[in-house]
């Protein structure tokens, strides 16, 4: 929110008006010397970067960019859908995605060999008390010795595959009358990247716990895939307003998300906090996505150098709930709020390469377009476009 | 170098004590305005705004349309973007929900940002008493409900309730998709083919239907003036939470049960979207503006004066009951194909009447419009969504009954499925043949129309009457003699709903009589083209 004139009274003040101009004009000139003293090079070298929209907040985020200015850099960032980062990236000074074989697409694809990797978080599922507790009664959710939660992917495939209802788990603790599946709500996979990190752990698990090789796609396996998105309807384009929505309109709305844990660490620090009923669980498997900068010119570069090593840009991006290389810095940050967050979080799986993961995507896209009554054959042979529906 | 950005900062600061010493909010004087093109239900959120601007130097100058209509027009125009009256193009745009934009707009070329700004679910709202009779009772709201038990009071404790229409108004809209996914039950989001495997469940819940209208508001106020009229009250009315409260609220008419269906509903998340070719200044204010409608003053003010859920945490959402959200379609032509059925299979087909004039004074450019306007809702089955859903539809029967001196044979038109194709086609024929000359006998014409009525009643129609005249009514019956007559109609006309067209020299302070004393309302052509304002009306048949 910018700074906005802070008096409401009404006009009548020209006179005043030139005197505080002289005084203002005055203050401005003295304001310029000292910034120019301390940043030591006049204006801040303006930067762009082109990130994923979750990423926003943190670059936007006022003390980063007054740190970022007294390092001598105004940096402005646009938003854009994680598979759509790469094209014509290297117009902008450095793009930032969230995962390592989206950054490994854009590297390749404009023969850039420098990357950092200033920071990353764990995929993690966001519920309710009474959600979780009836998902434990279903032998999908469990509460560790350490009072964190762990939420067992493969039961889940195993009960979506059954298509259970919400009032069918176990126990009175979930409203006897949500008749709506229990589906995990994610963002859009045609555009988002924590959509992307679904797949990534998901495909995992449903090709014998094997990373999925780049080839041909396994038509069953993107089929599966494509019904837990179409399934849950019209998705929600970034990881943000669905965190929202589980934010502010209950167990109801939005039983369980597929989410950032910065996404929730950054609530419970900075507020507005998750709901009083909040529960965060480890998907088993789960993977990091990892926040790279790529470069394309020197001033980029420089951005990225200090995400990396900068004490002050380290501790804002710790608080905005994210993990750097700085475990103990995460610890303490657990610890001084009372995070039920695990420190160590073990069981992580590989994203597919790029090429692989794109060929799911692109299969689980054109699922959104067909019908969903019968899987047209492409004529260039690939068996993509399954249908999502219902046998 | 230097000098360049001293002289810039000196700029900037100078312009930034202006400001502080002028007060107010206005950058050099002059406020701020972003062009939003905003659903109609929007219209209570003018205080709330006015506040907001107060704070913030930017207002919102809201231009009104229909949900889909405004959604279509927005994609129509893609990059060259939509004008808003003033020339200029709209910067933003804010409906209830942007669920149907973004199934047009796969690509998300559209939109720049959107951010919800405050929520209300589409529920129901049933007299009291009538919720006692069917057992729908609980402290102070009522669950246990679902869309199912609905149906079930609709035929068998015939159950009647007004819904808005689906293709012109979002909630009509919500309530259809939310009524398909309920009953379809299979717990995900509804797919190509569940529609057709509910059909009888659907129609049967939509035999329920008494009332409809173009817009959620007005179906609230002319659901109120119907209990207080007494007879043609209906028992209970789809529409949003914050629209029901409001009207508990305001303490007029009977007091409502909200019954807010177990198995789910479909909420509207209202987000402040700023469009894709919107300038960097336009889109720095709606900044600005979202971030103050997300404070804890704006969110408060919202929930006190339009009692719509808050989307902040600082304000609290307890006397708002916690709600099973049913999965919207993710696919396109699921809710295409949904409207379409809603239209031609679902609801109760409508009988109109169309009472035209055609006495001297429309003779040239007049009846040439009357005609172009009737002869497009007989069109082809094509264009946007709410462009088909305003053509007459399978299963109609309409009625032309032209008046000059006295009123003419009438000629109706049943679109039997199968057969339909013709009958709109003998319908424009007729149309075209329409020649002007003699005197304004209205009143006449419109007593005719209810005795048409009269005789065709009895079955599941939805009836209505249009009038469309160009001048003062000087032959035959005067309105009182007319609403004298209209006070002794055979009961089931009596609810029968008169809508006029202003036109031309036509009398406004009768014509609103007329629909008032009905339970219609007036709509103005006079500075709008004819076919626009008949193609609204479609909403109210």
């Amino acid at each position: 929110m910018r700074d906005r004139p802070l008096s409401h009274e009404s006009g009548r003040r020209w006179v005043l008006l030139l005197g505080v101009t002289v005084i203002i004009a005055l203050l401005a000139v003295l304001g310029v010397v000292v910034v120019n003293r301390f940043g030591g090079a006049g204006e801040p070298v303006a930067v762009e970067g082109i990130v994923g929209s979750e990423k926003v907040a943190l670059f936007e985020d006022e003390r980063v960019r007054a740190r970022f200015a007294e390092l001598g850099f105004d940096v402005r960032v646009r938003p854009r859908g994680s598979r759509l980062l790469a094209e014509g990236a290297d117009e902008a000074d450095f793009v930032s995605p969230g995962s390592a074989s989206a950054s490994e697409h854009v590297r390749e694809l404009h023969g850039v060999t420098t990357e950092y990797q200033p920071f990353s978080t764990p995929m993690v599922l966001l519920s309710h008390g009474p959600v979780a507790e009836a998902l434990e009664g279903a032998e999908v959710a469990s509460r560790k010795e350490d009072g964190t939660w762990s939420f067992d992917l493969a039961a889940y495939l195993d009960l979506a595959g059954e298509r259970t209802r919400w009032r069918d788990l176990p126990g009175n603790s979930v409203s006897s009358g949500n008749r709506n599946e229990v589906l995990v709500r994610t963002t859009d996979p045609r555009t988002s990247n924590s959509a992307a990190m679904y797949v990534v752990v998901l495909s995992y698990l449903l090709n014998d716990e094997e990373v999925v090789p780049p080839g041909d796609v396994d038509g069953e396996l993107s089929a599966t895939l494509s019904r837990l998105f179409l399934a849950q309807g019209q998705p929600p384009e970034s990881s943000q307003q669905p965190f929202e929505q589980y934010r502010d309109l209950g167990a109801g709305h939005t039983p369980l998300l597929w989410a950032y844990e910065s996404q929730y660490v950054y609530a419970a620090v900075a507020g507005p906090p998750p709901p009083e009923d909040a529960v965060l669980m480890y998907p088993e498997p789960t993977v990091y996505s990892t926040h790279t900068v790529v470069p394309f010119t020197d001033t980029g570069d420089e951005v990225g150098r200090l995400l990396t090593e900068d004490p002050e840009l380290r501790d804002l991006i710790a608080e905005h709930g994210y993990r750097t290389d700085d475990t103990a810095h995460f610890r303490d940050l657990v610890d001084e709020h009372g995070l039920p967050v695990r420190v160590q979080v073990d069981d992580v799986v590989h994203s597919p390469t790029y090429e692989a993961l794109e060929a799911l995507l692109n299969d689980i896209e054109g699922s959104y377009e067909s019908t969903g009554m019968a899987p047209p054959v492409e004529e260039d042979g690939r068996t993509g476009r399954r249908g999502g529906g219902r046998e | 170098m230097r000098v360049r950005a001293w002289g810039a900062a000196l700029a900037v600061l100078v312009l930034a004590s202006a400001c502080t010493a002028e007060g107010g909010g206005g950058v050099f004087g002059g406020d701020r305005t972003l062009r939003v093109l905003a659903g109609s239900e929007l219209a209570d959120m003018e205080e709330v705004l006015a506040a907001s601007a107060e704070r913030t130097g930017v207002r919102l100058e809201l231009e009104y349309t229909g949900t889909l209509d405004g959604t279509e027009r927005i994609a129509a125009a893609g990059d060259a973007g939509v004008a808003s009256e003033g020339g200029e193009p709209f910067d933003a745009v804010w409906f209830p929900s942007n669920r149907y934009l973004h199934l047009v707009d796969q690509e998300r070329s559209l939109v720049d940002a959107e951010t919800s700004v405050m929520v209300s679910p589409v529920v129901f709202g049933v007299v009291e008493s009538r919720a006692e009779e069917l057992g729908w009772t609980d402290d102070d709201l009522v669950r246990g409900v679902t869309w199912g038990d609905v149906a079930e009071a609709v035929s068998e404790e015939g159950l009647t309730y007004g819904m808005s229409n689906p293709a012109a108004s979002n909630s009509g809209f919500s309530a259809l998709i939310g009524a398909a996914s309920a009953m379809a039950d299979t717990g995900a989001a509804l797919e190509a083919g569940d529609v057709e495997r509910v059909g009888p469940e659907l129609a049967e819940f939509f035999s329920g239907q008494e009332m409809t209208a173009g817009s959620s508001g007005w179906l609230m106020e002319e659901f109120a003036r119907r209990q207080e009229r007494g007879g043609a009250a209906v028992d209970g009315v789809v529409n949003y939470e914050s629209v029901l409260m409001s009207h508990a609220a305001s303490g007029e008419g009977r007091p409502l049960a909200l019954v807010y269906p177990e198995d789910g509903v479909v909420t509207a998340d209202y987000p402040l979207t700023l469009l894709a070719g919107a300038s960097d200044e336009a889109a720095a204010d709606y900044e600005e503006v979202v971030a103050d409608l997300l404070g804890a003053e704006a969110q408060s003010d919202i929930v006190e004066r339009t009692f719509r859920r808050p989307v902040s945490a600082e304000v609290a959402a307890e006397d708002f009951p916690d709600l099973v959200e049913l999965p919207f379609p993710a696919r396109r032509e699921v809710v295409d194909d949904l409207v379409a059925a809603y239209f031609a299979e679902l609801r109760r087909p409508s009988r109109t009447v169309y009472v035209l004039d055609v006495s001297g004074s429309m003779e040239g450019q007049r009846i040439g419009d009357l005609r172009t306007a009737l002869v497009a809702l007989t069109g082809a089955d094509e264009g946007s969504l709410s462009e088909r859903a305003q053509l007459f539809q399978d299963r109609e029967e309409v009625t032309l009954l032209p008046f000059s001196t006295e009123p003419w044979e009438p000629s109706t038109f049943v679109l039997e499925p199968g057969s339909s194709d013709g009958a709109r086609a003998d319908l424009a024929a007729e149309v075209a043949a329409l020649e002007a000359g003699g005197e304004t006998a209205a009143y006449d014409a419109v007593a005719e129309a209810f005795s048409l009525l009269a005789k065709g009643g009895g079955d599941d129609h939805l009836m209505s009457v249009v009038l469309m005249t160009d001048g003062e009514v000087n032959q035959g019956a005067g309105l009182d003699e007319l609403v004298g007559e209209m006070a002794d109609l055979p009961s089931e006309v009596a609810s029968v709903p008169v809508y006029p067209v202003l036109f031309g020299e036509g009398n406004g302070e009768e014509m609103e009589t007329l629909a008032l004393v009905s339970g219609g309302r007036v709509f103005d052509a006079r500075q709008m083209e004819l076919e626009r304002i008949f193609r609204e009306i479609r909403g109210y048949q």
